[in-house]
């Protein structure tokens, strides 16, 4: 059957030829362009700084969602994003900023050699290297090893270095020697490039929210712009995350309860962040750019491939999904995954993608008769006797129950998933105590109808 | 050693592009009818009774279905009077070929068919239509002209629903097509297993978890007999990027279809976004969310010389209508 719709025809616009040569400004005229912006916006040097500063300090504006004086995290990656955007913040804040940015900012950069299997060696190169440069930025800097986040302590004594960077921290990031070795196991114990990428961002995420909720800090900053986001929603869509888009791309991310991540730099394209960075004459700090594998990659590719046929692609991508939503109006903390923490998307019936691809493991590998009853046999451990609610490390069952469909897609591309942090199967466990207690008085709980 | 069935233990000829397990001809089969049927059940597709209209177009996904519905109406006594129903575009060496087998469907599962012209319909075939507009636009015919048709056809067989043979991947790629053109309407409903409102017939996509390598390969050993021709007229560069997307991803991470779908599942659309409303079409009765549904609108630029008349979004078609004093 053809499965052509109608109207689907409508190509989308091609890139026009456009070339700076005898263009002028579109704001002011000036005959001295310097970007192509947009489809086919150019503009001069001022104007164009102008358009990002604006862009920048407006996304705050309509947000109101920091308010004056308020401290936030600044997460920086090293990557052209996380410059332009420390530069903007900079100029923001500054006396003679028009439109000044009133709060202040503290400074994180999280040591990821482990991601990148770099030596000790290497990593304390990088790390001098990225937070020399930081520090002169003048703001409070404060360093993380991304391996902290298996440490078995809890967030409130996290025992992280909260001290502003000297010296001495670029050697304390490297002496976490046993939840290094945690971490290169966990990684190891990954089998494919496109878990290992997506577990590298959850943990990554993890991280920030217990470095923030150690510092007493509720916001997190991060430096997505519009074109990375673009790809990983798609990316997400392909990884069954179709449910959490919202958290995945707003300006505001309001899954954690704690912590709400923003993303002032949602407006802007990689093309802008370049030409902002050339034309403060900014460089990028860090000199490791791999860029993303598996999945996540190949998605990179296609939507890039795409842009630069057809330059709506980004921007298209993000405003559908500005118009993707939520369903659950309030986030029920007992509801949410243990590991990245959004809503849980399980809770989907017998018709469904879910069930259905439960029920494929099944005839394919159980006997005829057992796949009768496939929701019991898939959700046990084996043990059928209750043995694995007992334990108090939390076994799979219990774990990927507590997961979100595109964790547990994840956590089959892991060989044993009591690697996990610590604080995974901490949340798993009361995830699955409230849940139980939850169950035993559920005929004494009110149910308001319009939640359903 | 030779590998053994996953689900029997006996000798496994195939790997299954779904899970990867390794299976026998006999489990394979029994696996992939178990899944249609549980797909039917789950999403209560039927009720006894029911007059159902199995789309055949002659390729594969149409006679592997009609081959499955029978089985399994049979098997599990579901009480469906089963058709065929084709559309004949009217598109030389590709449809008339086709209708053959489907034809020869007829025959070999012994279920009545019928078959419903564009000509007859519409007094255009697609070769007619293409002479006129060229190769830019037919699919937008052709897709607006085949929905109608499906459902007069349906109701000439006095069937009450119908089902295509629309399978995963066919779904998945919906899905990206979607999110690519920002199209959130059809974004909501693409993952729906039945569509179809009030004025038109219900349809129904017993495939919807089918993936299209596993129909492949249970015509492939079923010896079914199908044709495999791609329509000559589609050009269709833009939906070709996502199809190729799914193809790679599907690579990578096979159980991606389902997931894709998974996700298409659970997207929820905002609530102050602007739907269209459906009515009906004050031509034709069929339903529409403009005045004049899409396939009239179609006919009359084509008779009266006008086929860009139509093509395009809503807005500027009124402007049109409006200059040529069309009502
Ligand atoms: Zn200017
Ligand atoms: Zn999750
Ligand atoms: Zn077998
Ligand atoms: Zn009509």
């Amino acid at each position: 059957m053809c499965s052509i719709q109608e109207g689907e025809l409508l190509q989308p616009k091609r890139q026009p030829s456009s070339s700076l040569r005898d263009r002028k400004c579109m704001k002011c005229s000036n005959e001295e362009t310097v970007v192509i912006i947009r489809i086919n916006d150019a503009f001069c040097k001022d104007c164009f700084l102008q358009y990002c500063t604006h862009k920048f300090r407006s996304a705050f504006g309509k947000s109101r969602l920091i308010r004056d004086k308020e401290q936030v995290l600044v997460a920086h990656s090293g990557g052209p994003a996380s410059c332009a955007m420390l530069h903007l913040i900079q100029e923001g804040t500054s006396r003679r900023a028009h439109k000044k940015l009133r709060f202040s900012s503290v400074l994180v950069f999280i040591d990821d050699g482990v991601f990148h299997g770099l030596t000790l060696v290497e990593r304390k190169a990088r790390n001098a290297q990225v937070l020399k440069q930081l520090i002169s930025s003048g703001l409070d800097v404060h360093a993380y090893a991304i391996e902290q986040v298996m440490s078995t302590t809890s967030s409130a004594s996290l025992g992280l270095p909260v001290q502003a960077v000297s010296a001495d921290s670029f050697e304390i990031l490297c002496s976490f020697d046993s939840e290094c070795k945690q971490l290169e196991a966990l990684l190891a114990a990954t089998t494919s490039d496109t878990s290992r990428q997506s577990l590298q961002h959850v943990l990554r995420q993890r991280l920030l929210i217990q470095v923030a909720n150690g510092m007493g800090i509720n916001k997190v900053l991060l430096g997505n712009s519009t074109t990375s986001l673009a790809v990983q929603m798609m990316s997400n869509v392909a990884q069954g995350r179709g449910a959490h888009l919202l958290y995945d791309m707003s300006f505001a991310d309001l899954r954690s309860t704690s912590v709400t991540f923003v993303r002032p730099m949602r407006e802007f394209t990689t093309h802008e962040i370049e030409h902002y960075l050339l034309l403060n004459q900014l460089g990028t700090i860090d000199v490791i750019s791999t860029g993303p594998k598996g999945l996540e990659g190949l998605t990179s590719d296609f939507v890039l491939g795409l842009q630069a046929d057809f330059p709506n692609t980004v921007s298209t991508i993000m405003r559908t999904g500005e118009k993707i939503g939520v369903s659950h109006s309030e986030i029920d903390i007992d509801l949410c995954c243990s590991l990245c923490q959004a809503p849980l998307d399980t809770d989907v019936g017998p018709s469904s993608a879910l069930a259905a691809t439960q029920f494929s493991e099944v005839v394919s590998r159980g006997n005829r008769q057992s796949s009768r009853c496939s929701s019991e046999a898939t959700e046990c451990c084996g043990q059928g006797d209750g043995s694995c609610q007992s334990s108090t490390r939390c076994e799979l069952p219990d774990l990927r129950r507590s997961l979100c469909y595109g964790c547990r897609l994840m956590c089959k591309d892991l060989k044993d998933t009591s690697l996990l942090p610590a604080s995974v199967q901490s949340n798993a466990l009361q995830v699955k105590n409230r849940a139980e207690m939850r169950a035993s008085i559920q005929n004494f709980l009110i149910e308001d109808d319009d939640a359903k | 050693m030779p590998v053994q069935c996953a689900a029997c233990g006996k000798k496994a000829i195939l790997k299954r592009p779904k899970t990867a397990d390794a299976m026998c001809r006999e489990c394979f089969y029994w696996a992939f009818e178990e899944e249609i049927h549980k797909t039917i059940i789950d999403a209560k597709l039927f009720t006894p009774g029911d007059k159902v209209a199995i789309g055949a177009s002659g390729g594969k996904d149409s006679t592997v279905l009609a081959y499955v519905m029978k089985a399994l109406n049979d098997r599990y006594n579901y009480r469906l009077d089963l058709y065929l129903l084709s559309v004949d575009e009217g598109i030389t060496g590709y449809r008339d070929d086709s209708l053959e087998t489907v034809k020869r469907n007829r025959d070999q599962y012994c279920l009545p068919l019928k078959i419903v012209s564009y000509e007859d319909l519409y007094g255009w075939t697609m070769d007619a239509i293409v002479k006129e507009i060229g190769l830019k636009n037919n699919c937008t015919f052709c897709g607006v002209f085949r929905r109608q048709a499906l459902d007069r056809g349906a109701m000439l067989t006095e069937c009450n629903k119908i089902v295509t043979g629309h399978n995963a991947d066919d779904i998945a790629e919906t899905v990206i097509m979607n999110i690519l053109r920002g199209d959130i309407a059809r974004l909501r409903r693409c993952t729906a297993i039945t569509t179809g409102q009030e004025g038109s017939l219900p349809r129904c996509k017993p495939f919807k978890y089918t993936y299209e390598k596993e129909i492949v390969m249970y015509a492939y050993f079923k010896k079914l007999d199908y044709f495999s021709t791609e329509c000559i007229y589609s050009p269709n560069a833009y939906r070709g990027y996502a199809r190729a997307f799914i193809k790679d991803v599907e690579k990578v991470r096979p159980s991606a279809i389902i997931d894709i779908i998974h996700s298409g599942e659970s997207l929820s659309i905002k609530k102050d976004v602007k739907m269209p409303v459906q009515g009906t079409c004050t031509r034709c009765g069929y339903v529409s969310s403009q005045d004049v549904c899409k396939a009239c609108l179609l006919l009359e630029g084509l008779n009266k010389g006008m086929p860009k008349l139509g093509i395009g979004k809503p807005h500027k078609v009124r402007k049109v209508r409006d200059i040529h004093g069309y009502v």
